[in-house]
């Protein structure tokens, strides 16, 4: 295979489209040049012969209208139901997908976890000041228990869901092992929904590289370090995957607490956090305020 | 080198019907211009589910209307020049310049109302941007427009051969028509997609 | 060449004047003058492009090594001698830009259209000459902006050629994206105006002043590709407009059409309510046809040109009539082929996915036709049936590997790699250059009434041809491993570090093929002054420009335009005394060789046969 190996479930699926549209269009490629080449050898130019006159042959050229175009209509069959599938997940209530977000920005890949509640919380870019990097919002519940990781760490066999997101400029989200590539558009956030079959270790083993690891990088032109985007991904198995997630710390912490007027486990939330709560929405009009005091 | 010149001399004769197709080309291209704009605005106002908003100054309605009639004087121009009258010709001509400057005026009466009644070009709202925009890139068109008219009405003045008149009053015809549709197009989307 | 007072005999007062330097050279409004004008700008743009392209691969070939000559020359934007990731990014933009905007739209179709178009449908000049000569100043214009930007502070434009918002307009994301992106759009303006201007002139002048006898199925198929072409500009590049127009209002008045939810470190931009996509929907609308506009005169020269070397009918000639056509259409609801991985609804990428391999299938058609014309033909083997020959090889490689990224699945994960890269390079790059290249070595003499030097013409045929597989067909497979586009270098990710060699040989080859270029520089400005003259029918072929006298006079022909009598493909006509039939020759003197098919159903003409047949030879009427 020319490809690396797929490491996911759908990436199995594209990589059999891939080896019939390698076949059929490496025998077209061959075929055709073959043709070329030597036409143009046996028919080079000799004085004492006259070409043959021969304006056009409609039965011929309908089979070279048709056949191509009944090649083509299975591949775009297959494609589209490749491709259907790809995307449109239908919800298991009982087997929900862990959900992760990752927000791209100029160079660097932040990645948030749901926490406990398994659902990430609401974010807003308004809310971005020097301490909430990702102008999460911890006014929702939900936001309140999400986790920092500064890698992806995923169980192997897991439906995972992706939320991506992008502060900046559109960035693309690519994982050549995964067959898996979306861009990460500021204002629209987009969705891609996978299931890794293999892990770092099994990959180690069947390729011989004690170094391997899954990437993620930048696809799309964003700016100076496009070339250097890097987030480590790794497989897991589940149980490696839980510990690693204990060990993980709260987005929350007791700044952000105070800012968002939210109780402070250890001391008591500060006084001045009510008047800055109501006009948090908008950061720039916040500092201001605190400016005035 | 030397050319022989003397065989070159099968005039390069004047040939009207190829030019205005170019200029009805030109409309074509134009159009999808304008195509390209308002599906911006349709897709835009589609994802968001909002238009402009706003009830379009009153401004827009009196321009209209003076369009239309620059129009039917154009139209006029055109036929008094077929019957040959050049001065009436003229006459109909300079009204269609007056209203054509008049419209442009009432374009900027009904930015400065909009712009009085807060809906601003530079506007989180890019449909009410748009409305600007669009407006501004028609009265563009009115500004080439005029300047067609006024070339028709200088070879009117200059008195050039009959064919070349005829050529020019319908190189302004066409366009200046065009343009008086293209607005009427651009009135009732922008009504209907508030 | 002398100066000309003899133009004093003009008597005729439709706007002639007095020839001077000026009007003859530089504003000339002769279709002529105007096509060697786009064809030299173009081939000046085309070997700048060339070298910032050999730039940037020499900072791929050797992220780690410093070269002090490139200090030198470029200052600060390779500053220690090694290129700034910055400045890599604008050599690709502009590289990107040029080439397909000013090389392949302009040079290409701006000079075959303005030489070929009057001369084969039979015109003294077109619809709109004045036109003309503007739209080539626009271009000039245009060409020069674009160059300035290399001389400003904050650099040329580098957001890609596809310059997507906000990268492209927000100057705190990239420097490129201050000045020199005003310039870019600027100059971009000022380039569809060209191309407009142009192409309404191209199209009002094959519809309204075809010679007469000549109806469309007389037209040569460069004729015909070339009005397709100029069809497909006229309904997409005002979209382009229409698209630039908001960009340009979003980075310089501070609306929001393309803008929303941004953060700048902490920074948080006003801009609120926009989409980025639109701009990609507006980009591609025109995008997408943009490559068709890029490769169909390029086909369309390729035709005409292997028919006359194969001294054979094009095969299929209506096929390839309709083949062209299919692709203008369909190339008008293709774009959203750039665009499965943005994010955009899948139901809708599904249906650009269909569109897309459907438009394979004109492609093939016209493929087969070129090769079945090869068959059985007396193939003169001149420079420019080399570069045509190319031009099918690039063709089938380069198109074949649409095939796997017009399907949305395989795209997953080719979207945005160097496979794209290898694609677009064979199928519209090369493929197009070879088109162009081969299109020069065979309308020389017809431009400059002299001949290129043709053992020159072989060398750098098979020096560029080699070199242009061996730059573009290993990056394959640096797409299929993973490995993004527009990378600065391959420095930081490891598994990118086994492509280093084959980075390499793809820029040794790349210096390679743009050395052979200089053969060909050489060529041609040698030729123009020194060349070989040329007969008035160097390839013995049939459309009406061969007709026209060498000295390539204004307006043509002298005296009467000549008369079409039939198609421009009668080549080793079964009965025809010479192996070729000018398109102006009647039937009433080619009796020998007359098929009634010729005939298009008129009785009376059949009639004639049928007697001269009964009286020389009467086997013929059994047919």
């Amino acid at each position: 295979m020319i490809l690396p190996e797929a490491a996911s479930e759908h990436g199995k699926k594209i990589d059999q489209m891939f080896e019939i549209t390698l076949i059929l269009t490496s025998i077209v490629f061959i075929a055709t040049h073959i043709v070329l080449f030597i036409f143009t050898y046996i028919y080079r130019y000799n004085k004492a012969r006259k070409a043959y006159y021969y304006p056009h042959n409609n039965m011929i050229e309908r089979i070279w209208t048709i056949v191509p175009a009944l090649v083509l209509t299975v591949l775009v069959l297959m494609g589209f139901l490749t491709w259907r599938s790809i995307f449109h997940k239908v919800e298991d209530p009982n087997n929900k997908p862990l959900s992760v977000e990752v927000t791209s920005s100029q160079f660097q890949w932040d990645i948030r976890y749901p926490g406990k509640d398994g659902i990430v919380g609401k974010k807003n870019y308004k809310l971005v000041t020097s301490t909430n990097n990702l102008g999460i919002d911890f006014s929702d519940r939900n936001s309140q228990d999400d986790l920092v990781a500064d890698e992806i760490v995923l169980p192997v066999n897991k439906a995972v869901r992706f939320t991506l997101g992008s502060k900046d400029v559109i960035h693309s989200f690519y994982m050549p092992h995964f067959r898996i590539q979306l861009n990460t558009v500021p204002g629209m956030p987009t969705y891609f929904e996978f299931t890794p079959t293999i892990t770092t270790d099994e990959m180690k083993a069947k390729t011989g590289d004690p170094n391997f690891h899954y990437v993620l990088l930048c696809s799309k032109i964003c700016g100076t370090n496009h070339f250097n985007m890097q987030k480590v991904v790794r497989i897991v198995s589940e149980k490696e995957y839980e510990e690693w997630l204990t060990n993980q710390k709260p987005y929350l912490t007791d700044d952000l607490r105070k800012a968002f007027n939210l109780p402070v486990p250890v001391t008591e939330p500060a006084k001045a956090a009510d008047t800055t709560a109501t006009a948090s929405v908008k950061p720039s009009i916040e500092n201001q305020l605190a400016l005035k005091k | 080198m030397v050319h022989t010149i003397q065989q070159n001399n099968a005039p390069l004769e004047f040939n009207a019907k190829p030019r205005k197709f170019a200029m009805w080309l030109f409309v074509v291209s134009s159009i999808i211009m304008f195509g390209g704009f308002t599906s911006y605005y349709l897709v835009f106002s589609a994802a968001k589910g909002k238009g402009h908003g706003l009830v379009l100054p009153d401004a827009f309605m009196y321009s209209t209307a003076v369009l239309v009639l620059s129009s039917v004087f154009l139209f006029l121009a055109a036929r008094a020049l077929r019957s040959k009258q050049l001065k009436q010709q003229q006459l109909f001509l300079w009204i269609t310049v007056i209203l054509g400057i008049a419209f442009a005026y009432l374009q900027f009466q009904a930015w400065t109302s909009l712009y009085m009644s807060g809906a601003v070009l530079i506007n989180n709202n890019a449909a009410i941007s748009m409305i600007y925009l669009l407006s501004g890139m028609h009265l563009l068109h009115i500004v080439a427009g005029l300047a067609f008219v006024v070339s028709a009405l200088i070879s009117s003045y200059r008195n050039v051969e009959h064919a070349k008149l005829v050529y020019r009053q319908d190189i302004a015809s066409i366009f200046w028509h065009f343009i008086d549709i293209l607005w009427i197009y651009l009135y009732v989307f922008l009504l209907l997609n508030s | 060449m002398s100066t000309i007072s003899t133009h004093d005999t003009h008597h005729d007062d439709h706007g002639h004047h007095h020839e001077t330097f000026l009007t003859k050279y530089v504003f000339s409004q002769d279709h002529k003058m105007i096509a060697k004008q786009f064809l030299i700008t173009g081939i000046i743009m085309a070997v700048i492009a060339m070298i910032l392209s050999i730039l940037f691969r020499i900072q791929l070939a050797w992220p780690d090594q410093n070269f002090p000559l490139l200090e030198q020359l470029l200052g600060k934007w390779a500053e220690g001698g090694r290129i700034k990731p910055d400045f890599y990014l604008a050599l690709v933009t502009i590289h990107g830009t040029i080439m397909v905007f000013f090389v392949l739209t302009a040079g290409l179709s701006g000079t075959f259209s303005n030489l070929l178009i009057p001369l084969q449908v039979g015109a003294r000049d077109m619809a709109s000459p004045f036109l003309n000569m503007l739209s080539y100043w626009f271009f000039f214009a245009a060409c020069v902006i674009m160059m300035s930007s290399f001389f400003i502070q904050t650099g040329p434009a580098s957001a890609g050629w596809t310059v997507y918002p906000p990268l492209s307009a927000v100057p705190k994301a990239i420097p490129g994206s201050g000045l020199g992106m005003t310039l870019w759009l600027i100059s971009m303006i000022l380039f569809v105006a060209s191309s407009l201007m142009g192409g309404i002139n191209y199209v009002s002048t094959i519809l309204n002043m075809r010679t007469k006898g000549m109806d469309f199925w007389k037209m040569p198929l460069t004729i015909w590709a070339f009005f397709l072409t100029a069809v497909l500009g006229i309904l997409s590049f005002p979209v382009l407009v229409a698209g630039v127009v908001l960009l340009i209002f979003d980075r310089s008045v501070g609306t929001s059409f393309y803008l929303s939810d941004m953060v700048f470190g902490t920074q948080i931009m006003p801009n609120e309510g926009g989409s980025p996509i639109l701009w990609q929907h507006l980009f591609w609308f025109l995008g997408h046809p943009e490559v068709y506009i890029v490769i169909m005169p390029a086909m369309g020269l390729s035709s005409e040109i292997i028919a006359v070397n194969s001294r054979k009918p094009i095969f299929g000639y209506h096929a390839m009539v309709y083949s062209l056509i299919g692709i203008t259409v369909l190339s008008l609801i293709v774009w959203g082929h750039h665009m499965f991985v943005t994010g955009m609804n899948p139901f809708l990428g599904g249906v650009f996915m269909i569109t897309t391999l459907i438009i394979a299938v004109p492609s093939a058609v016209k493929t087969f036709n070129w090769l079945a014309t090869l068959w059985k033909g007396n193939i003169r083997f001149t420079p420019g049936m080399l570069f045509a020959i190319g031009m099918v090889s690039f063709f089938i490689s380069g198109g074949l590997t649409g095939i796997w990224l017009g399907n949305a699945t395989l795209d997953i994960n080719l979207h945005d790699t160097y496979f794209v890269v290898a694609h677009f390079h064979l199928v519209m790059g090369s493929a197009a250059i070879f088109g162009m290249l081969a299109g020069v070595y065979h309308w020389f003499p017809k431009m400059f009434g002299r001949l290129m030097d043709s053992k020159l013409a072989y060398l750098h045929f098979w020096v560029t041809f080699v070199c242009t597989y061996l730059v573009f067909f290993p990056l394959h497979f640096l797409g299929l491993d993973g490995v993004p586009r527009r990378y600065y270098a391959f420095t930081e990710f490891e598994f990118m570090h086994k492509w280093m060699t084959v980075n390499k040989l793809v820029t040794w080859s790349a210096i390679v093929a743009g050395l052979a270029q200089v053969a060909f520089l050489f060529n041609f400005f040698y030729s123009i002054f020194r060349g070989k003259r040329a007969p008035q029918n160097p390839w013995e072929s049939n459309t009406l420009e061969w007709t026209t006298p060498v000295e390539r006079i204004h307006g043509n022909w002298p005296g009467e335009i000549p008369t079409v009598h039939r198609w421009p493909y009668d080549y080793s006509k079964p009965g025809a005394e010479s192996d070729f039939i000018p398109q102006t020759v009647p039937f009433s003197e080619t009796m020998s060789s007359n098929l009634f098919h010729d005939f298009e159903g008129n009785a009376e003409a059949e009639q004639i046969q049928r007697e001269w047949n009964a009286k020389n030879d009467p086997s013929k009427n059994n047919e």
